[in-house]
């Protein structure tokens, strides 16, 4: 049975299939995320404000420039945060896995959202009101010190990203965006980079036309480097991987 | 229901300029307030002049990620827990910052749930720019990239009466800011003076000698910004 909740304020489009709430207090994804410094009341309260929800591959957690109602935790799955960059296109900014947060910088900011999340396969997302979650920061140094570190962590990756375009020819982007997955993600019973996208969210990531991306990875595949089952990767030569990214942080 | 404040530059850098046991500290053209992989020690507030953010790659390319000014904060997404700075900062010009130690900023934030609420604004703040930043390098032709980066240059540090962008940056700045070669700015730069949107003051640009730009239409310019 399926509970839809339409947003009173824009696109945002939320089903909700009832499944077993699992209290934050047991939640093994808190101890990972920013709330794992929570505990007796506040915990509680975190507890007491949540909703759970699942969404299905492909569907859209929150729009750009829709009014936030909240921030959104990933109990399990996998987020991408994409920005529309022109008409067509969208950019992917980051990643988001089990125990991260998004949606929260706007909740902070008082804002519209500055970005799409979108599933990458079916989630299970914990969603935290507004209210709770500004209380909670205002309560707790040591939450807003994790939060601190994850945005720092986001501008760095930022800033690494944008040296990268600047320097880095396409095939050195292309290898250093395996490399960054591998290394988020981690691998699958089959040895593959633990997550599902396309080639055209591959060359969002790397910021390179999908024609572009193909035909090197192709070149990666002919050199041995990697080999694809259906649309996941396996790096099978890490090494020469991080030849070619030319790692240097 | 419980408000959180719109983010407010001003209001975090006056908190950080209240606090005691900040010490001045005057730095000519081009010396290095903190260098790429040193230990992080603290954050400089800005009083005047401004500060390049650069970043080196493979090879000891540079890309500069940001400009700072007066009333900016420099390394504060280190702060927190950071143990190296992941780019240098570089004064261009003579730049007096109040410089303020970790340890301090550390112990202010601990005491001060408002600051603490400011300056996580703050750097939210810088990450979208940066992100914003990232889709655009991405995605844009040239001359957008290019656009973009001469109006946030005129939004911060152009002249509404003379309209010219009052910062001393060579043509090899302007394309490291904006992601790009120095020969493929050159040809930009050559298109936007040959439709009247910008006039550079020096015909020829002499490297590494800061380039005087001059904003002809504005509009215009946003126009190619956004399309």
């Amino acid at each position: 049975m399926f509970l839809r909740i339409s947003s009173r304020l824009n696109n945002l489009i939320m089903y909700h299939q009832p499944f077993h709430i699992e209290s934050c207090k047991t939640c093994k994804t808190r101890t990972s995320s920013i709330f794992c410094c929570l505990k007796g009341e506040l915990l509680e309260d975190l507890d007491f404000n949540k909703n759970c929800l699942i969404v299905k591959k492909g569907q859209v957690i929150f729009q750009e420039n829709a009014r936030p109602l909240g921030l959104f935790c990933v109990h399990k799955g996998k987020v991408k945060i994409s920005k529309s960059g022109n008409a067509t296109k969208d950019q992917i900014v980051r990643f988001a896995k089990n125990g991260d947060v998004i949606g929260y910088r706007s909740i902070l900011s008082g804002e519209m959202y500055s970005a799409n999340a979108t599933a990458l396969e079916d989630s299970e997302l914990c969603f935290i009101p507004k209210d709770a979650f500004v209380r909670l920061i205002q309560s707790n140094s040591e939450l807003a010190f994790n939060l601190m570190n994850l945005v720092a962590k986001d501008l760095k990756n930022a800033e690494n990203k944008i040296t990268e375009l600047s320097q880095k020819p396409v095939r050195e982007r292309i290898a250093e965006a395996l490399l960054m997955l591998l290394e988020f993600y981690g691998t699958d019973s089959e040895g593959s980079i633990d997550i599902v996208l396309t080639r055209e969210d591959l060359a969002g990531i790397v910021g390179t036309a999908t024609e572009t991306l193909i035909r090197i990875i192709s070149d990666f595949k002919n050199d041995m480097i990697i080999e694809s089952i259906g649309k996941k990767i396996k790096v099978i030569n890490k090494q020469k991987l991080i030849q070619i990214a030319e790692l240097y942080d | 229901m419980l408000q959180t404040k719109p983010f407010n530059k001003n209001e975090i850098f006056n908190s950080f300029l209240n606090l005691n046991g900040k010490d001045v500290k005057r730095f000519s053209e081009n010396e290095y307030l903190f260098h790429q992989k040193e230990k992080v020690k603290g954050i400089y507030l800005i009083k005047s002049g401004i500060v390049k953010i650069v970043k080196s790659g493979f090879g000891n390319i540079q890309t500069i990620l940001s400009l700072y000014k007066t009333g900016d904060i420099v390394g504060a997404s280190f702060v927190s827990s950071q143990e190296y700075y992941s780019y240098s900062a570089i004064a261009i010009g003579k730049v007096e910052a109040e410089f303020i130690s970790t340890n301090k900023v550390q112990e202010y934030l601990l005491t001060n749930s408002n600051v603490r609420l400011q300056l996580l604004l703050f750097l939210c703040n810088e990450a979208e720019i940066k992100e914003t930043k990232v889709a655009q390098i991405a995605q844009s032709n040239l001359r957008k990239i290019v656009a973009n980066t001469l109006i946030t240059l005129y939004n911060e540090y152009g002249s509404s009466r003379t309209k010219e962008i009052k910062i001393n940056l060579t043509l090899e700045d302007i394309a490291s800011y904006s992601g790009m070669s120095v020969s493929y700015l050159r040809k930009v730069f050559l298109y936007l003076e040959q439709e009247d949107l910008i006039k550079l003051m020096h015909k020829k640009s002499v490297h590494n000698h800061p380039i005087q730009i001059k904003i002809l239409n504005l509009s215009e310019l946003k126009m190619i910004a956004t399309k």
